[in-house]
């Protein structure tokens, strides 16, 4: 019984820890620009990151060794640093991007400027991160981030043009008035936004901060194969919340605000009050996630002795990077920057970075050095290497989209 | 072989040179036409986006704090948008067509969602619904606007 309390806390904590603010921005814009027309997307990214997150977690489980550790040593000192250099940047920016969420979010509930939260959040976000449990951050964010439901309850509540919705699904393709270029835009930010890459860090090195061993193998399974489709049912609330009411208006979304209007429309204070709550939830979970992420890559690579569970003392230069990285955070938002807008970027320089980030996770997870009799087998093969298309058409593809479409504008 | 590398580099830094220089001249027809569709875009997000909150406020869904920053968004991307489009001038008759119906939608807009925040501070039912009658009809105004030039 307490076993399966635990693996259904797990899944409960993946389902909500799994959205963040890149599928809150990606989800709510594609829904109102283009229905459900993309919805297959979001499919495609929860596939792939299920497939890449079990391959990372079984790395773990099995050498006890975070991946971007093995990839330093697989791949070799030069190629390391690429991924190092590339995976940082993205990360730093998508820590900035969740701290300006954390922002947003606060902002809707008290109305004071954004700005002024900046420093708050990145206060308390090192505080929580120096003085708080791993487990207890974990667990209080992702369940907290649960309350994303309201969205799908507000689809039902508002009752939402099922047919309609389900007909939009199966047509993959542009409006009228919209063209494929911006089609595929939104698209590549979607996927990006299923497989940022701070994801597979955090996931893994906190598996190595958990000490997973062989036995975790099938609870690592069920908060993936579960609790991250799940947490994609989610996001797919938020698509369809968009599709639903700005779609038919031709209105474009470009503030948390407007995210949560319907949901305020359809269910009131209580409803709004819950989505503002999911928002700050889940943007603060994800910061965590970041922040620990820059510093566990930056530590990993040059060796450094590094964890959350390690105290400043031991583990002096993992600490300094984690907090360096927040001030980072923290300045690139007083630059003025709307986050919505930083989020955008930080997506479309993810889908960049992607190969980088899931190519080293293939070839580590074949290799026998490591993973002995674990390594993956044909079927988990076969995924990957579909998906590792997909992944370098999209980094191929993001920049100039981005440049032709004018950022989808 | 070290030469070649810089030269490479310096060809490289010529065409971003470039590429900037062109993107910073004056506006054509068809840039003009394109900023002058993102802007009227702008506008018709604002105003829907201040019509649904209207209605939502004045059914009391709405908690004051948030509605206050969804007005502010709105009010900003409208004056954005009458900044986008005063910058630059028109470079045809075609254009100078489009940016004289374009700017009054955008000031009427602006006047709209002005009106709201303070039918909304009031508490004034049929002020909100008036308001929202003319937010919705802008709505369509602009949106009619970006289809026909989109």
């Amino acid at each position: 019984m307490k076993k399966f309390l635990a693996v259904t806390l797990g899944i409960l904590t993946a389902i909500g820890g799994f959205v963040d603010i890149g599928d809150l921005v990606a989800a709510s814009q594609s829904g109102a620009r283009f229905g459900m027309s993309l919805a297959w997307v979001m499919l495609v990214g929860v596939v792939g990151i299920c497939a890449y997150a079990e391959m990372a977690g079984r790395v773990v489980a099995i050498t006890n060794r975070p991946v971007f550790d093995l990839v330093r040593e697989r791949l070799g000192p030069r190629m390391g640093l690429l991924n190092l250099v590339a995976s940082f940047l993205v990360t730093l920016m998508t820590l900035g991007a969740e701290l300006g969420g954390v922002a947003l979010a606060v902002e809707l509930a008290t109305s004071v400027h954004r700005l002024l939260w900046v420093p708050v959040a990145g206060v308390v976000l090192w505080v929580a991160l120096w003085r708080v449990k791993f487990e207890t951050l974990e667990r209080v964010f992702g369940l907290a981030g649960l309350l994303l439901v309201v969205f799908v309850v507000a689809l039902f509540q508002m009752h939402a043009p099922w047919p309609d919705l389900w007909h939009q699904a199966l047509s993959p393709m542009p409006d009228q008035g919209e063209n494929w270029n911006t089609y595929f835009y939104f698209g590549i930010s979607l996927f990006a936004s299923a497989l940022t890459p701070y994801e597979v860090f955090f996931f893994s090195s906190g598996g190595v901060e958990e000490k997973w061993g062989p036995k975790d193998l099938p609870v690592m399974r069920a908060n993936v194969f579960i609790g991250f489709p799940l947490g994609g049912l989610l996001a797919l609330g938020l698509m369809a919340v968009a599709a639903v009411v700005y779609h038919p208006l031709d209105v474009q979304l470009n503030s948390l605000a407007q995210v949560a209007l319907p949901v305020a429309a359809t269910l009131g204070k209580l409803g709004l009050a819950a989505a503002i709550l999911a928002f700050f939830a889940t943007t603060f979970g994800a910061a965590m996630e970041t922040g620990l992420s820059s510093a566990y890559v930056v530590a990993q690579y040059f060796g450094w002795p590094w964890g959350k569970l390690l105290g400043p003392r031991r583990a002096a230069r993992f600490h300094v990077v984690l907090m360096v990285s927040i001030l980072i955070g923290m300045a690139v938002l007083f630059t003025t920057i709307n986050p919505i807008q930083l989020t955008e970027y930080m997506l479309v320089f993810s889908a960049v970075v992607l190969p980088l980030t899931y190519l080293p996770i293939l070839v580590v997870a074949n290799d026998r050095q490591y993973l002995g009799d674990h390594v993956n087998g044909r079927f988990a093969n076969a995924v990957g290497m579909v998906f590792l298309v997909v992944v370098v058409v999209a980094a191929v593809a993001a920049i100039p989209l981005m440049i032709v479409t004018g950022a989808g504008g | 072989m070290k030469a070649g590398r810089w030269a490479g580099v310096g060809v490289a830094l010529l065409l971003i040179w470039a590429g900037l220089a062109y993107c910073a001249g004056p506006a054509d027809a068809h840039e003009y036409r394109r900023t002058a569709v993102q802007a009227a875009q702008a506008g018709l997000n604002a105003v829907r986006t201040a019509a649904l909150a209207g209605v939502s406020d004045r059914d009391g869904k709405l908690i004051d704090p948030y509605l206050s920053v969804l007005i502010d968004e709105s009010a900003g991307a409208v004056a954005s948008a009458q900044n986008q489009l005063a910058a630059q001038p028109p470079p045809d008759d075609a254009t100078r067509t489009l940016r004289d119906q374009l700017a009054p939608l955008l000031l009427d807009a602006a006047g709209a969602v002005g009106d709201l925040d303070h039918a909304t501070s009031a508490g004034d039912d049929a002020g909100i619904d008036a308001v929202v009658a003319r937010l919705r009809q802008l709505g369509d105004r602009l949106n009619d606007l970006v289809d026909r030039y989109r």
